[in-house]
């Protein structure tokens, strides 16, 4: 479901991300600031780290033997994308209100 | 008497048996070719990998944003120095290629395009795609900044 909801928020943002390419600090902030732009960065973020911690997990679950190793990066690998969440998240707020 | 290749007699009968070609020989590994499906498989899942340093380039991009012009000139001059610029080439590849991978992924999932000559000829399509699609972006980029420097 991630994978099918990255197709256009990931062609969004690279189309995005191209836009702003030597702009300064004034043009991503006038980008961010419309809301449009803005839940369209969330959306793509959400989908994008749920999208890695399923992908992780299954490299994980392939190439680590040993269940309590195992089970203690399943978990590093789900507070990684939790805290990478809410440091982008916050900063998007910030910017984007 | 009983073997030795000047009798030939044993080789010759198993190339017989396996059609005039001749019995593969497994150990070589240094001349093993990938089958393309399996090069694409492999680097579906490399490029996957590789775009976790992408989001988390995404999230400095946005954190060095919301911290002010000092921080944000710091983030566009490693960007933007050749080390950057090679990752964030390698980033839009492998973006081009997992998302392009990924549409064959899910029309294998509806059950389209399993045939052996047909997976092939879609991982050709995806590798050569996906290597267009990342020079486009960076030439149109280069084109944006005005020039290659």
């Amino acid at each position: 479901m991630s994978a099918v909801a990255l197709i256009p928020l990931s062609i969004w943002f690279l189309l995005s991300a191209l836009s702003l390419v030597g702009g300064n600090l004034a043009e991503v902030l006038v980008f961010m600031a419309e809301p449009l732009n803005a839940i369209l960065m969330f959306l793509f973020l959400f989908a994008a780290l749920y999208h890695m911690t399923l992908g992780v997990q299954v490299v994980i679950e392939d190439y680590v033997h040993g269940e309590r190793l195992k089970l203690l990066i399943l978990m590093l690998n789900r507070f990684f994308a939790l805290g990478v969440g809410f440091a982008a998240g916050f900063a998007l707020l910030k910017i984007a209100l | 008497m009983a073997d030795g290749p000047s009798e030939g007699g044993a080789d010759a009968q198993a190339r017989a048996q396996a059609g005039s070609r001749p019995m593969p020989l497994s150990p070589h590994l240094t001349i093993y070719r990938w089958p393309i499906t399996m090069a694409a498989s492999i680097v579906h899942r490399a490029t996957g990998l590789f775009m976790v340093l992408g989001i988390l380039f995404i999230t400095w991009w946005l954190i060095a944003a919301a911290s002010g012009p000092d921080a944000y000139d710091r983030f566009v001059a490693c960007a933007a120095s050749p080390i950057g610029r090679l990752v964030l080439f390698g980033l839009v590849g492998s973006l081009a290629f997992h998302l392009l991978n990924g549409i064959r992924h899910l029309a294998w999932d509806l059950g389209y395009g399993y045939s052996l000559p047909t997976s092939r000829r879609s991982a050709a399509f995806v590798f050569g795609m996906s290597a267009l699609i990342a020079l486009g972006i960076f030439a149109l980029g280069y084109m944006q900044v005005g020039g290659l420097f």
